[in-house]
């Protein structure tokens, strides 16, 4: 150890490993430092391509790392110069605004824009074809419909393209949608039992989007549970066997929406050569590649702009349906295109974090060694899928064997979307805990059980919590005293929401 | 306590809008400031938001709305007749030219009764700093300075303006010096993604003006109706106790 350590300096002295004879040409093997500083920073040897820029000088040398720059845009923000896509106002711009589905679950038998595109003022009308979001039905001959099916009140159906936003919102109450109404469930223990209302007639997947959420494909699908989707290593039947004390206990947690400032909307321009959008955006490219792919235009010929952006928090990946209608309208039109959902829009119909009713089993030697873990997950993402939240289960603590159960159950709400983590609050309030009851059972300081569990060895989950500890004491490095842990961790347990034992 | 009252030749109204000048300061909310008279001294009560809206919805609660249209017209001029002889005078529906004293310009626009003053600004005037949020008062998003206190714009219609001098955010920037509030904002880098900035710093620079010597106390109740979605409350209370001279905050909480 010595020794490796004293070559490690000469190594770092001369910038660069003594043998070089197994080195790829054009590369070249260099000592550098690698970790953190005050705690785990070290001299590793990396082959690195010979054009590599030199490592990073200190800090002091530097211009702007270790600095406190000020943000590039604070002036445009703090003067309200900054365009935002909804500040977009283009000459001859028109306003767009949604005919939303007034009831739950329906098929739509006509829908009469005549009242509408007489308006004056009013511009343009289209009608949705193909509405995005919703799971897809395996075997879309179980459903024939000349328009998409309602499965959620608030999807949009329609829109109206306007010259000014109040004479839009008038014309789109005068949208006549002729509905077949459908029976309908809203209430997840409600779909899921065997005489429940059916979201959709069969199995039905939804994908992810460039965010992350979606759901598995291809599971079994049971009335409106799409699941479970199983992941298992080990015998965990025999791992509760081997187990000390078990820990059974059933969380649920509550849907909750994004809820950005800035609500999702595009304005678009569409031109013979160059389809021009501004959109509240968190990826212009995923923007760009669905547009292309919907209306079958090479990418090189959309444009998507993105100056600021109002908050997206996972929601705000692809176009979805304002960014395809805005589009269509003015394609339709011939004038560039604003639509902006307002805020109950924004609640309604583009994405939220499924809620979750989680049993969670966790059994354990006396050392508080995990001989295994079964999560069992029900959540609704409405009518999408999304709803796992096996992940921290699976991934932040070491265990013998593992057994996870997720399903999705399918309401007639909107559909979730990818929410900062997909699955992990959730995971993690179950699973931390119950960490916790473990450790009482064990007799156990919680934090002390998570320093033995953890996968993460270089920085000890008493580390982590430390800088999270209320305020009054100072979030210095090093280890609290073990009484103070220990009222860290309860505090956090007191401070969480729902737990049903 | 009697509505805004409203001199009967409404477009008139901007020009005189230094008349304001006469009211007391702080007292700028459509209810409780009255503007004064015209030269003819006749006085009407003008239509809240609200009430414009109970009507509209009355009528919206008919069949085909395209005929509710025709129906409202109808009940409006039966309600202007009845109202004549109350003293009340009706506005609208149609387009009226609207002069509003903004960001210390007047200018004249044309529009309905019921455009809301953030509409006004951001639609018809194109001042998009002020942001709509949740357009029904409960983020504080769009807020301007109607004189010297901090409204929500999306509740109060343009024409309660009429005869108050609007500051919005493009307005703070005084020949091309910013606000001691936005430049204490830049420091203290009290902002992420800038939408509830405006309103933030708006509503912060009306609690100099009345509290030059804040406790972060006072502060939190400035922007209690402020929402923030990325979280940057604890700088923006930095950011407005040093702009104040004020330095006092509680390290345990600041960010």
């Amino acid at each position: 150890m010595a020794t490796k350590e004293i070559l490690s300096s000469a190594e770092a002295l001369l910038g660069v490993a003594a043998d070089a004879t197994t080195t790829p040409a054009g590369m070249e093997t260099v000592m550098m430092p690698v970790g953190v500083p005050g705690y785990t920073l070290r001299q590793e040897s990396r082959t690195v391509p010979a054009t590599e820029p030199p490592v990073l000088p200190v800090n002091a040398d530097l211009q702007y790392i270790g600095k406190s720059p000020q943000r590039w845009d604070a002036q445009a923000k703090v003067s309200g110069s900054g365009r935002y896509t909804a500040d977009i106002q283009l000459p001859g711009m028109l306003y767009a605004k949604f005919v939303n589905a007034s009831i739950p679950h329906a098929k739509i038998i006509s829908i009469d824009t005549s009242a509408a595109e007489k308006v004056p003022g009013v511009k343009g009308v289209y009608v949705i074809e193909r509405v995005l979001g919703p799971a897809v039905l395996r075997n879309p001959g179980l459903e024939v419909s000349r328009y998409p099916i309602v499965r959620y009140a608030g999807q949009p159906i329609a829109a109206v393209a306007a010259t000014l936003p109040h004479i839009a919102e008038e014309a789109a109450l005068l949208v006549k949608v002729q509905y077949d109404p459908k029976p309908f469930v809203v209430d997840m223990d409600q779909a899921r039992q065997p005489d429940s209302a059916q979201v959709f007639p069969g199995p039905a997947d939804q994908a992810g989007s460039a965010g992350g959420g979606g759901g598995p494909h291809g599971v079994p699908q049971t009335g409106n549970v799409h699941g479970p989707s199983v992941h298992s290593k080990g015998d965990f039947e025999q791992g509760f066997k081997d187990a000390d004390v078990v820990v059974e206990s059933r969380y649920t947690t509550q849907v909750q929406t994004h809820s950005a400032l800035e609500t999702h909307g595009v304005v678009a321009d569409w031109k013979p050569d160059l389809l021009t959008v501004w959109a509240s955006t968190q990826g212009t490219a995923s923007v760009r590649e669905e547009l292309a792919g919907f209306f079958k235009l090479p990418k090189s010929q959309v444009r998507v702009i993105t100056e600021f952006v109002g908050g997206g928090f996972g929601a705000k990946f692809g176009p979805g349906n304002p960014g395809v209608v805005a589009v269509a309208l003015s394609k339709q039109t011939g004038a560039p295109v604003r639509l902006m959902l307002n805020r109950e829009e924004e609640h309604l119909s583009v994405g939220n974090r499924p809620s979750s009713d989680q049993t969670l089993k966790i059994g354990a030697k006396k050392d508080g060694t995990i001989t295994a873990i079964q999560l069992i997950s029900y959540g609704t993402a409405g009518c999408g899928t999304g709803a796992g939240c096996a992940g921290p289960a699976a991934n932040l603590y070491t265990w013998g064997a593992l057994n996870t159960q997720e399903n999705d159950v399918f309401i007639n709400a909107g559909p979730a979307s990818a929410f900062r983590a997909p699955g992990h609050p959730q995971g993690v309030f179950a699973l931390e805990q119950t960490i916790d009851e473990l450790a009482e059972k064990l007799n156990m300081e919680p934090l002390e059980l998570r320093d033995k569990l953890t996968r993460i060895p270089c920085v000890a989950s008493s580390d982590r919590l430390l800088v999270r500890a209320p305020s009054g004491s100072p979030a210095t490095p090093g280890r609290m005293r073990t009484q103070d842990r220990s009222s860290v961790a309860w505090a956090c347990r007191n401070r969480s929401g729902t737990a049903i034992s | 306590m009697s509505g805004p009252k409203y001199p009967s030749e409404f477009s008139k109204l901007g020009k005189q809008a230094d008349l304001h000048d006469q009211n007391s300061p702080g007292s700028a909310s459509s209810q409780d400031s009255a503007i004064p008279p015209s030269a003819e001294n006749k006085t009407h009560k003008g239509i809240t938001r609200r009430g414009f809206l109970k009507g509209a919805g009355v009528t919206a609660a008919g069949t085909a709305l395209l005929e509710g249209v025709q129906v409202f017209n109808r009940e409006a001029v039966a309600a202007t007749r009845e109202e004549r002889q109350t003293g009340v005078q009706e506005f609208g529906p149609g387009p009226m030219p609207v002069t509003l004293h903004v960001n210390g310009h007047e200018q004249t626009i044309q529009i309905e009764p019921r455009t809301t003053l953030a509409d006004a600004l951001r639609v018809y005037m194109g001042l998009t700093g002020t942001k709509v949020v949740c357009d029904r008062g409960s983020c504080s998003g769009c807020t301007v300075l109607l004189d010297k206190t901090p409204v929500n714009s999306c509740m109060l219609l343009a024409m309660d303006a009429v005869g108050h001098r609007v500051t919005t955010i493009e307005g703070l920037t005084k020949n091309g010096e910013m606000h001691a509030m936005q430049a204490a904002f830049i420091k203290h880098d009290a902002m992420q993604c800038g939408f509830c900035t405006p309103g933030m710093v708006l509503a912060c620079s009306a609690l100099l003006e009345k509290t030059p010597k804040p406790t972060e106390e006072d502060v939190r109740q400035a922007i209690s109706g402020n929402l923030c979605r990325c979280g940057t409350y604890p700088r923006i209370f930095a950011a407005t106790l040093e702009a104040a001279g004020v330095s006092s905050l509680d390290p345990t909480r600041s960010a």
